[in-house]
């Protein structure tokens, strides 16, 4: 017996001649929080639209519990939904949305009081529950949508997007609630977002997700130290990921590169064509120093910008500049410095396949 | 808001005022022969307002039997023949105004949905609906004529309904869907994540939303079914008749020309013209558009 909430096999979805979703497969499990991260377009809203019933899947499956439910209609599937809008009904009052669905499904009266009243408390609505949805701010919305989705008690809860209408310091605070009401709840999750930091800071896994195709399923942690292709390497970090022309050559078994300032970096017994490929860099990953160390090239600071927490120096490295992350207050604009690299924490990105072949290089060759 | 040039604005006023005196025109000399005794229904110079207003003409359009009782009264100059009967023409044409109306706009709502929400027919299906209005009408009269003869629908309610109905259904279509898509799909989605069927959200969900448009509708198609006055005249032959044929049978070979009593008659059967035009003159700017003005 595994424990699959969901299971998606080879999901397609055509609209006319445009292929929106192009083949995905991927399991969720029980309890898990799994996000669907990509960028605006790149069919992860279609998808979750033909799991929640609303778009029929032009071919594949999907399987919640092991059973197919492709055929069922959405108001069979239990699967709840929270649009990104929030489709709040703005002329019933905030109590009769979230009795809606209890109401829809033929709960008896005295249940559904029951239900809404605990789930109002739990999402602090009770004070506003005989307020007219219609006059409710976007964070009251938002509670409202996901309460009342919420109290049918989903077998699987869907999320698009439902913070990209809030500001930064909301989205804070309901990113920490959202998570803590999924792990009271031990609620199943799949949430929506071209939002890293969303994905990042709630999700068990995320699945990033370009053109209709799945790049990578992997926990937030392996997603960002071990991308498989330049597209994941790019779209996760902030700042992005350096990334650097460099030169491949084979010396027998063993290959090594090289970058306008570093190298030649030993690749061992890698296999790998030689000639021009791509070095991801993470910003984090790299340091100044004001004495020249083992392997480091001499650079110059070009600009340097102000996170708060921490500064992003962008220092020269031949004729292109790369970040660096530092402490606030480290170095100046103009200031001469060296540069290192760390092997351990290197992306060689294959030209043409754009396949990330290696996370780490053994070491710095004389 | 910045400031107009005064002049500028006082041109636009008077380009409007010009236009409505224009249009309004043809409507003041109805009115204004609806009141005037029969020797100056055609005078010249003409009477622009008469100076010995009457209600005759209106009790000739309502109780023609009075007809012979008028005409003693003016000293008998005229002898208003009077055929066909006005309360007939008002009932038949609410009955067929009221009905095809209904059934333009039921199936325009449920037609625009699937268009809606479906993408039924690809991109340009609802210009295509379009496209059918933009033949003249004359075009389609030998062909329905025929048409008719053989189903035996000429004369009948069922025939003047379904014609009126199929004529008026490209209007419904294209009026309706531009409400319709104005009411997002997530609401209807969320009513059937919560366990409603797609017709039962439809219903209860996106038509209560769309209701003030979809009523204009109906009132506009109820004025064009009401003043439409072609396929009356060729789909009637006397036992269903209309308004507007009505109006007509005022000045013809059987009744001579009574334009004061067409005048009166006229009057009348514009009324509930201009008062639902009035009602709906709002959405109609809006219905009308190619989805330029949305919102």
């Amino acid at each position: 017996m595994s424990d699959a909430k969901l299971e998606l096999l080879d999901l397609k979805k055509s609209f006319d001649a445009v292929e929106a979703v192009k083949g995905v497969s991927m399991t969720v499990h029980k309890g898990e929080f799994l996000s669907l991260l990509g960028p605006s377009g790149c069919g992860k809203s279609t998808t979750l639209s033909m799991i929640a019933g609303l778009e029929e899947a032009t071919s594949g499956d999907i399987r919640v519990d092991g059973q197919s439910v492709v055929k069922v209609p959405a108001q069979r599937r239990r699967i709840g939904l929270v649009f990104q809008d929030y489709a709040v009904f703005s002329k019933l009052s905030v109590r009769s949305n979230l009795a809606f669905g209890l109401e829809a499904q033929g709960f008896p009266r005295t249940e559904r009081r029951q239900r809404v009243a605990e789930m109002a408390e739990r999402l602090q609505l009770d004070r506003i529950l005989d307020q007219s949805a219609g006059r409710l701010n976007m964070s009251e919305m938002q509670r409202v949508a996901l309460a009342r989705v919420l109290v049918t008690e989903p077998q699987l809860l869907l999320l698009d997007e439902p913070m990209s209408n809030l500001d930064a310091a909301l989205r804070f605070a309901l990113r920490t609630e959202l998570k803590r009401i999924q792990r009271s709840l031990g609620q199943t999750v799949l949430y929506v977002t071209h939002d890293q930091l969303e994905a990042i800071s709630m999700s068990d896994r995320i699945a990033v997700m370009r053109l209709g195709e799945l790049q990578q399923i992997a926990s937030p942690e392996e997603i960002f130290t071990r991308p498989v292709n330049r597209f994941v390497a790019e779209f996760i970090g902030d700042p992005p990921i350096n990334l650097l022309d460099c030169e491949v050559r084979r010396d027998g078994a063993r290959a090594a590169v090289q970058t306008a300032l570093h190298g030649p970096l030993d690749l061992g017994p890698l296999e790998i064509a030689e000639g021009r490929h791509l070095l991801g860099l993470r910003p984090h990953t790299l340091s100044l120093t004001r004495e020249p160390g083992p392997g480091s090239a001499a650079t110059e600071v070009a600009v340097v910008e102000n996170l708060g927490a921490e500064h992003v120096a962008h220092v020269t490295y031949g004729d292109r500049l790369v970040a660096v992350t530092l402490p606030p207050g480290s170095v100046a604009e103009g200031e001469r410095l060296h540069l290192s690299l760390d092997p351990a924490q290197v992306h060689l990105i294959e030209s043409g396949s754009e396949r990330v072949v290696a996370h780490s290089l053994s070491g710095v060759a004389a | 808001m910045r400031k107009r040039n005064p002049w500028l604005t006082a041109l636009m006023r008077l380009a409007v005022i010009f236009s409505l005196l224009i249009s309004l025109l043809p409507i003041f000399w109805l009115f204004s022969t609806s009141l005037k005794p029969h020797d100056q229904w055609a005078e010249w110079p003409p009477v622009w307002i008469t100076d010995s207003p009457t209600l005759q003409n209106y009790r000739i359009v309502f109780f023609p039997e009075d007809a012979r009782e008028v005409a003693a009264e003016q000293q008998g100059s005229l002898d208003y023949k009077v055929s066909g009967s006005a309360w007939k023409a008002f009932q038949d044409s609410a009955i067929i105004s009221t009905l095809a109306t209904l059934f333009s706009v039921t199936f325009g709502t449920l037609a625009a949905y699937s268009i809606v929400r479906f993408r039924t027919g690809g991109e340009n299906f609802p210009f295509q609906f379009l496209t059918v209005r933009m033949m003249p009408p004359i075009a389609v009269v030998v062909p329905m004529v025929a048409l008719f003869s053989i189903l035996k629908l000429t004369d009948t309610y069922m025939g003047m309904i379904l014609a009126y109905t199929a004529f008026t259904l490209p209007f419904s279509i294209w009026m309706i869907r531009s409400y319709l898509e104005e009411v997002p799909a997530e609401l209807e989605g969320a009513a059937m994540i919560h366990g409603y069927s797609q017709f039962r959200a439809f219903l209860t969900v996106t038509l209560p939303l769309a209701k003030g448009g979809i009523l204009a509708t109906a009132l506009f198609i109820f004025i064009l079914n009401w003043s439409e006055f072609l396929f009356a005249l060729v789909l009637t032959s006397g036992d269903v008749t209309t308004v507007t044929l009505q109006v007509a049978n005022y000045v013809s070979a059987s009744s001579g020309k009574l334009y004061g009593v067409q005048a009166a008659m006229g009057t009348i059967s514009t009324l509930p013209v201009i008062f639902f035009g009035y009602i709906i003159q709002k959405h109609l700017v809006r219905g009308l558009t190619f989805g330029a003005v949305k919102r």
